[in-house]
């Protein structure tokens, strides 16, 4: 016998147990989709973390490595309008700086310097190329062509985003009293002195190159070249140094001297041919810098003073002549402002009158960034009455350090 | 089922962003485990660095270059500027710190603006 309600009740049950395996079936589904998508979202950000990874581990060969190198310098581009000249867009130079460098024991550094000439040539200079070993904590053995320790201009303020004005003080530049780079090597560093601090440099080199000239019937030294020469025809050094001490940490006292022999080996403008037995000159120089800052003003000066002796033996036998030079420069840049305002000047004294100057400039500097900078400047010059030294100067420059 | 399936997903997406952010925090930090030189003191770092710098020039953020860098950088002007080995470890080591914090500072407004760049996309 079939009992009816039985299996009334059985289909009833059946058809909720259907209905219910149906919905959460339907529930099961859903979440199942969902999870597959962040499966594959996972599976994504696991892939780029393991490519990261290679990067990240690749990155870090070179991070460990014990050998670095690395690349800074500077540029500047410019314009110029003088009395008697037009003005002038210019690429003022580009000085890429190299730095190879193993661990804390040894770095080579070099610095070149590329121009474009007022004909539209290239130029290119090595500036300087030394070994520097850092022998302990306060020595360091520099060798090679390395900027002059002199004062502190060449060494420190040359750069054009470092220099606050487009040109450099006259005679500190590649013309006159201040010397420029030397050949051979030296030690440097600092130590303290007590609570004081201290840093030095001391160096012996081949010493420059001294050039002569004719006129009015007879020998007179014309320059002294000392940009780092590549040989010593007199076979005579040169030694000196400077000493800095900071009787206060806002203040920089820098005491220079260099002395040695240094011979006429080229005549300007004249047949080098005829030098012969030329006598070794004296060759000193000395030199006094300071730098001061406080908050955001800066003031410092520098004085140089090269003396050539005279030679009695010699093509080019004359007497002895003086280049002096000196400059005191301020800068005061308001708070965080952008601007900053500068003002220096320079007196050069050489045995040409032609070349002599006395020099006021001015300048406004706008800081793109803080190596990045717009200069606006102008020269009041007063040289010999028509000379090029005479003439004032409109100056504008764009310099990036970097 | 998608409230759970919502904090899963948050959960995997905080743990992922976790674990980036600790991957840029130890390359961040990496260089600062360079065995040369030997680590200085970051205060007096700070002090050599805010005293000499800006006697020649302007200050150079530590974010401008990298740590590796900076190292050749900084003897640079150990030579140039006759500091001594302590102080060139001190400066060193200062840059390297304000450089390292500058970039989990960067780091961390990445992860906040991702955050926030997720949640907007959810909205």
């Amino acid at each position: 016998m079939i009992n009816i309600g039985n299996m009334k009740t059985s289909i009833v049950a059946s058809t909720l147990i259907v209905g219910m395996l149906c919905g959460t079936n339907s529930i099961a589904a859903e979440s199942l989709e969902e999870l597959n998508e962040e499966l594959e979202k996972l599976k994504e950000r696991i892939g780029q973390l393991q490519i990261d990874s290679v990067r990240h581990s690749e990155a870090e060969e070179w991070r460990y490595s014990d050998s670095l190198v690395h690349l800074s310098g500077y540029a500047d581009v410019g314009y110029q309008d003088s009395d008697s000249e037009d003005g002038s867009f210019n690429v003022g130079r580009f000085a890429p700086i190299f730095h190879y460098q193993y661990r804390d024991i040894v770095m080579l550094e070099s610095e070149l310097e590329i121009e474009v000439g007022d004909d539209g040539e290239t130029e290119v200079k090595l500036e300087y190329l030394s070994v520097d070993v850092f022998l302990n904590d306060y020595i360091t053995l520099v060798a090679g062509k390395f900027l002059s320790p002199i004062g502190q201009f060449r060494q420190n303020l040359h750069p054009s985003w470092i220099n606050k004005l487009a040109s450099a003080p006259t005679g500190f530049a590649h013309d006159g009293a201040a010397p420029v780079a030397d050949v051979g090597f030296q030690l440097r560093g600092g130590f303290p002195l007590g609570r004081t601090r201290t840093n030095y440099a001391l160096f012996v080199s081949n010493g420059p190159v001294l050039v002569a000239e004719f006129e009015d019937g007879e020998f007179e030294l014309d320059g002294i070249e000392a940009e780092g020469a590549g040989s010593d025809e007199d076979g005579e050094k040169v030694y000196g140094g400077r000493f800095a001490v900071f009787p206060m940490s806002s203040l920089e006292l820098g005491f220079s001297l260099a002395s040695g022999k240094a011979t006429v080996s080229d005549i300007h403008e004249g047949d080098s041919s005829i030098l012969g037995g030329e006598g070794a000159r004296d060759y000193d120089v000395i030199g006094a810098d300071f730098a001061y800052q406080r908050n955001n003003f800066y003031l410092r000066g520098e004085y140089v003073e090269s003396e050539v002796g005279g030679t009695a033996f010699g093509a080019a036998a004359s007497e002895g002549a003086i280049w002096e030079t000196w400059y005191t420069q301020a800068s005061y840049r308001p708070g965080q402002s952008k601007f900053e305002y500068v003002m220096r000047y320079t007196d050069f004294d050489s045995p040409h009158d032609s070349a002599d100057q006395e020099q006021w400039a001015i300048g406004l500097n706008y800081l793109l960034t803080n190596s990045a900078i717009f200069k606006l400047g102008y020269e009041l010059n007063d040289g010999l009455t028509d000379s090029e030294a005479d003439e004032d100067r409109l100056t504008v420059q764009l310099t990036y350090g970097f | 089922m998608n409230t759970i399936t919502e904090k899963m997903r948050s959960s995997e997406k905080a743990a992922v962003k976790l674990v980036i952010t600790l991957g840029f925090l130890w390359a961040s930090s990496a260089a600062l485990a360079a065995d040369f030189p030997a680590p200085g003191s970051l205060a007096d770092g700070a002090q050599t660095w805010a005293e000499n710098c800006t006697r020649c020039h302007n200050l150079r953020s530590p974010n401008e270059l990298r740590d590796d860098q900076w190292i050749s950088s900084v003897f640079h002007m150990r030579v140039r500027a006759g500091l001594t080995g302590k102080e060139t470890r001190d400066v060193l080591t200062f840059i390297q710190a304000a450089n390292a914090t500058a970039a989990q500072v960067r780091t961390q407004a990445e992860a906040r603006a991702e955050a926030q760049q997720d949640e907007a996309q959810e909205k």
